[in-house]
């Protein structure tokens, strides 16, 4: 059955993107969702950390008011219903838990160190450091999409909903900033008129930085 | 004799699947990397014998030689080679696939399910993320300064942990899961920064003897990596 109860997020927060673009992508209606305002704090009130005593968001609430959070747990809960975004074999499995681990340790972690000096600190020297940092990742996977659709192959997986959103905001931290890499940005703008979910996905990002003044 | 099921009932999904075979294949790793010892304890914990276990000198730089990347591009450690000649790396890849066919490991509900990888999401985010700063700065760069830092930087994980570990005897609860074979390796080598970086959590360090004493290829682990680092 598709998923049901409470998704807490923020529409610049990239997990927070990756959850939501799927549960549009996946026509769900029946996963609530609710705006937690980071930019006054909202994720370290305590109604809230009572429920993600981390106060991080994306953050879920199953029906019966069990919470958890991780859009890796959370986007593989709301769409645990979704043949089509399950390996079919174990080298399929491989491929996409060797991209999960590598998510966390090479690709947000750079790219969250970019976001949040560009965002929150304003640090210039921190933010040219962390898109250096970045450039190898953004390298292999600018060759990869030169010769596949999506970043494990042919066909869309998971790992294109944790991917996209970190690399698409690196075109709010500067104009051009994806310019070296011409293949993520035909990959993305084959998210925008391909898949269902993505074009509001990032609208709703540019929206709320427009909002924030950023 | 020990019946082996064709199928079984996932309870999670009440489905009747195939029961998946021990992996077989071979593992490249070292033993003093964290990620390569959670894989191997958990072949020797499960007496995995199928799969082949090979050595990748990371201290001489075994893992840039061509050979080498040229399976596994990204030149890491553990990394996994199915019969085929298939490869790929990263533990959290490799752990699942070694331990598909083992019920104990499979989660039962989707709470379960939820718990572990919210637990595989925060493992690299917050836990390997700062204690390989703290053990290289430690053990390579003898870097003091940048050591305590790092300690400094991993303490609210480990009061969070140790608090948790107060409660239970295991990482998400009383049960044994993946989340202890990918957390216990990262946590037990803080204790080469020095005898005094552990005993702030007591709890961990009981948890860290509970799995010494009770659950199979722990100890050897441990040993295994202090036998490497000549410890």
């Amino acid at each position: 059955m598709p998923a049901s109860g409470i998704l807490y997020g923020h529409p610049v927060s990239q997990p927070s993107r990756s959850v939501q673009w799927y549960l549009d992508y996946s026509g769900n209606t029946t996963v609530e969702r609710k705006v937690v305002d980071l930019m006054v704090g909202a994720h370290m009130e305590p109604d809230y950390v009572a429920k993600f005593p981390n106060h991080q968001v994306p953050g879920f609430e199953m029906e019966d008011g069990f919470c958890f959070a991780e859009s890796l747990a959370i986007l593989k809960h709301v769409s645990a219903g979704d043949e089509t975004m399950q390996p079919q074999t174990a080298k399929e499995e491989a491929i996409l838990n060797e991209y999960l681990g590598r998510h966390y340790s090479q690709v947000r972690k750079f790219s969250s160190d970019v976001f949040i000096y560009f965002v929150l600190t304003k640090d210039e020297e921190k933010k040219q450091a962390g898109l250096v940092a970045i450039k190898p990742q953004l390298e292999s996977y600018n060759e990869k999409l030169g010769k596949q659709k999506y970043i494990l192959g042919d066909k869309l997986t998971l790992a294109d909903f944790l991917f996209a959103p970190e690399v698409d905001q690196m075109e709010a931290v500067g104009k051009d900033t994806l310019a070296p890499y011409q293949n993520i940005v035909k990959y993305l703008e084959r998210l925008t008129t391909d898949v269902k979910g993505y074009k509001e996905c990032i609208g709703g990002m540019w929206t709320e930085l427009e909002r924030l003044n950023l | 004799l020990k019946l082996q099921f064709l199928y079984f009932i996932d309870k999670r999904t009440r489905t009747l699947k195939l029961n998946k075979m021990p992996a077989t294949g071979i593992l490249y790793g070292h033993a003093f990397s964290q990620p390569c010892r959670s894989v191997q304890w958990y072949l020797d914990y499960s007496d995995n014998t199928a799969v082949e276990r090979k050595v990748v000198d990371v201290l001489g730089g075994e893992q840039k030689a061509a050979e080498y990347v040229a399976k596994f591009p990204q030149h890491q450690v553990p990394g996994f080679e199915m019969e085929d000649g298939f490869c790929f790396a990263e533990s959290l890849a490799v752990l699942k696939h070694v331990a598909q066919g083992d019920k104990t490991m499979t989660p039962g509900c989707p709470k379960e399910e939820a718990r572990l990888n919210e637990y595989f999401g925060r493992h690299y985010s917050q836990v390997r993320k700062f204690s390989t700063e703290v053990i290289f700065a430690h053990l390579f760069a003898k870097d003091a300064e940048k050591t305590q830092a790092g300690l400094v930087v991993i303490k609210p994980q480990l009061e969070s942990y140790n608090e948790t570990l107060g409660k239970q005897n295991y990482l998400l609860g009383d049960k044994l899961t993946l989340a202890d074979f990918l957390f216990a390796p990262e946590v037990d080598q803080l204790a080469w920064v020095g005898p005094e970086t552990l005993a702030p959590y007591p709890n961990i360090l009981k948890y860290l003897e509970r799995l010494t004493s009770d659950v199979k290829g722990y100890k050897e682990s441990f040993a295994g990596a202090n036998t490497a680092l000549g410890l």
